[in-house]
């Protein structure tokens, strides 16, 4: 597509928007505050449709997802010897053709940690990665569809590489609680086998099949999805 | 800048954006091992094509492709065919990717694109993770996960050639290695230093044909000095010797280029890969 | 705010330039560089400060003597190890040797950075995910490293330069280790010995910008993200104020 230098500028800044607003979910995340980001940073006009992914599946529509963020977060998030850290690198934005919306993915990896009452902590460092359609809602990029994709939860101190591969319990999984929509969306024990067709991709505009809502093909086996 | 005029200044800052993009894809193919989506997309075929590592630095697109695409194909599949002989329940998954899932990840990035925007210059600093739930280790062994991380300083450079961006030159240097999250990479590497068994260099893959075989960069030891192997890179007018990661090959067309006495074939002792056998001490 | 497209790409070269700022800034810490950041990344004005969980530095001449003390514990510590290594390392000059045994990894990601409407300040946010070794009586020894990086930028002949930093940790554990209770402890080295007398000078404003974390802790929010503004006066400030607790 050609554009005149004033659509390039603003195409230019849609790509650091996408990117701080992204980064803005990361100190919201860190600081438990999932109801200040739903109000900050999440979609208003398109709530209906709004989704959050998880490896179990899709909380589809914001009351769902306040309802797991917000009114299902548990105490221990924020209780006394809590802390966490969410962090984002490796941005690839693409912003589609005709700048409506966005298609963001970055590498998530971060902490959590928790007081055992006695003095000791249980401390995880994790690694995710995350996913997201963004749309332009009154000029401001919002999260329209999110996916915290969860790999590997690596406690402080204990090997990993010891951790038996089948029959373990990710201490992390219990957060993404049950889902609206049931769907594997990724088994961290096979690693990132369809990722290459799920990265952002260039878009005249937003396609249904290659988002990141539950409507879309993220996660899918090849087998699952209509390539033709 | 303010002399360019706001055609090159856009060309030049969408540049600066097309190069992050760019390492991104790079950073998670790489950790799939899909190669040929990388390579064959967005590289520059050139004989000034050079990719430089810990081993020493590959020169020209035939010896490059060869080692990071062909050679790293056989290497990858072959060890996934392992795998899959060992492991049933991998069966019917993808062989490159499955199981792992590491990324050198990106930060502190640096980004200069020169003042004729013609080439990009960037540095980024990568605490990156070797990470897999199944399919890490030698691959004849039992399924295993992996924790390990790899830290290391990137040196890469871009030009813009037929009216795309293209990757040209790329530098990696590893400082230091790890498990999670066991062992203390600092008073470890000590230890082995002061017993003779610490080994450098081991950090950087083994391709199978080098142009410019030799150690371009050391990683962490006791008596390591300072290495500024890739700085960032500062504001340029044009890709030179100056201002370049590969010195003498900074002409995309590759008419001017460094005499070299051709490409090697290389012997490596594979035996003692250092994520292979980093936690054969640990209870 | 709207701006014509040619203060829209004017002010996107800042943004750039406020990254690579920070980025140098981290490779310099890896290359130990410490002792040249004042000179290469912060404004000439009096009234820049730095504030670390202990307390502010204030001042062109506390900031600069920050670096300076930084500079000269690497030196002493490139020192110790070249008398403990004289094979390897006697006869390397004292810039050769500097930073000798150390590797300081301090990679910024996560940025939010918002540039004044009036584009003569501008304020960001990074997250730190780092490890480093310190030089201690037991010899080497790496530590993680968690926290923030947290700036105003003021503009100075038409380059953003620090005004106010923050570098605030959240965690610094060693390797390999949990992350409560005392630090795990490494035999102490005889040749390591004199690196106990490793001192470091105060905040001259001492007060608790933040706690490290630790299983007694109050759960405790990030550092304040930027927030659109216009004009300085209307924001916040991450430097040090007389109220400053």
């Amino acid at each position: 597509m050609k554009y005149t230098n004033d659509e390039l500028a603003i195409r230019l800044w849609d790509t650091e928007h996408v990117r701080h607003t992204m980064n803005r979910m990361c100190y919201y995340l860190t600081n438990r505050d999932y109801r200040g980001c739903l109000n900050d940073l999440w979609v208003k006009a398109n709530r209906r449709s709004a989704s959050l992914g998880y490896n179990n599946g899709f909380y589809v529509g914001m009351d769902a997802i306040a309802q797991h963020w917000v009114l299902e977060q548990p105490a221990s998030h924020k209780a006394d010897g809590s802390a966490a850290m969410f962090t984002l690198t490796t941005p690839l934005i693409k912003i589609h053709g005709d700048g409506k919306t966005a298609q963001y993915q970055g590498y998530m990896p971060g902490f959590q940690s928790t007081a055992n009452g006695d003095g000791t902590l249980q401390t995880y460092m994790t690694l995710d990665m995350c996913f997201a359609d963004l749309i332009k809602e009154d000029g401001c990029w919002k999260i329209w569809h999110l996916i915290l994709m969860h790999d590997h939860t690596m406690e402080a101190g204990k090997p990993y590489g010891k951790t038996p591969t089948f029959g373990w319990e990710d201490p992390i999984a219990p957060e993404f609680g049950t889902p609206t929509v049931a769907r594997e969306l990724h088994d961290p024990c096979f690693g990132w086998e369809v990722l290459y067709d799920d990265m952002p991709r260039e878009l005249d505009t937003y396609v249904e099949k290659y988002s990141y809502g539950p409507d879309g093909d993220f996660g899918k086996r090849y087998f699952e999805r209509d390539k033709r | 800048m303010s002399n360019l005029t706001i055609e090159q200044r856009l060309h030049n800052a969408l540049g600066s954006q097309k190069v992050e993009e760019y390492k991104a894809r790079h950073a998670y193919l790489h950790a799939i091992m899909y190669s040929r989506q990388e390579w064959d997309v967005f590289w520059h075929k050139s004989p000034n094509t050079t990719w430089a590592h810990q081993f020493g630095r590959m020169v020209g697109w035939d010896e490059v492709y060869y080692n990071s695409v062909v050679h790293t194909d056989a290497n990858m599949l072959g060890l996934a065919i392992k795998r899959m002989q060992s492991m049933e329940f991998m069966w019917g998954r993808d062989f490159l990717s499955t199981g792992k899932s590491g990324c050198h990840a990106l930060c502190s990035d640096v980004i200069e694109v020169a003042e004729d925007g013609l080439s990009a210059r960037a540095f980024y600093l990568t605490p990156g993770t070797m990470t897999g739930s199944i399919g890490m280790g030698p691959g004849d062994g039992p399924p295993n996960r992996g924790g390990g991380w790899l830290w290391e300083r990137y040196g890469s450079e871009f030009v813009f050639v037929d009216g795309q961006w293209k990757w040209f030159h790329e530098h990696v240097c590893p400082d230091i290695a790890g498990q999670y999250d066991v062992g203390n990479w600092a008073h470890d590497r000590y230890v082995d230093y002061r017993s003779g068994k610490l080994k450098i260099g081991d950090l950087g893959g083994y391709p199978d044909r080098l142009t410019e075989p030799g150690t371009l960069h050391y990683d962490y030891s006791i008596i390591q000095t300072v290495q500024d192997t890739v700085p960032p890179p500062l504001p340029y007018r044009t890709l030179d010797d100056e201002n370049t990661y590969s010195p003498g090959r900074t002409d995309p067309t590759g008419k001017i280029t460094v005499q070299t006495t051709g490409s090697q074939k290389m012997t490596w002792d594979t035996g003692d890969n250092y994520f292979d056998h980093a936690l054969d001490d640990v209870e | 705010m709207n701006f014509p497209t040619e203060q829209l790409v004017e002010r996107w070269e800042h943004l750039r330039a406020i990254k690579n700022l920070m980025g140098r800034m981290s490779a310099d810490y890896t290359l130990k560089k410490e002792s040249q950041m004042y000179e290469k990344y912060w404004s000439a004005r009096d009234d820049v400060s730095l504030g670390v969980n202990e307390g502010y530095y204030v001042g062109a001449a506390a900031v600069a003597g920050y670096y300076r003390a930084l500079g000269q514990q690497i030196a002493d510590q490139s020192r110790l190890i070249q008398s403990i290594f004289p094979a390897e390392l006697s006869g390397k000059t004292e810039a050769e040797l500097q930073g000798v045994g150390t590797m300081d990894y301090k990679p910024v990601d996560t940025p939010v950075i918002e540039i004044a409407g009036d584009g003569q300040t501008a304020k960001g946010i990074w997250c730190l995910r780092g490890s480093h070794n310190q030089i201690l009586p037991s010899g080497p020894v790496a530590y993680w490293e968690w926290g923030w990086f947290a700036a105003d930028f003021i503009l100075e002949k038409g380059e953003f330069r620090l005004w106010h930093l923050q570098y605030l940790q959240e965690v610094c554990r060693p390797n390999g280790a949990p992350w409560y209770g005392e630090e795990k402890q490494y035999p102490a080295l005889e040749e390591f010995a004199p690196a106990a007398n490793f001192r470091f000078p105060e905040p001259e404003h001492p007060t608790v910008l933040r706690t490290r974390y630790h299983a007694e802790r109050p759960f405790t929010v990030s550092p304040r993200v930027p927030e659109p503004y216009y004009t300085f006066d209307e924001t916040f400030t991450y430097g040090w104020k007389e109220a400053t607790p």
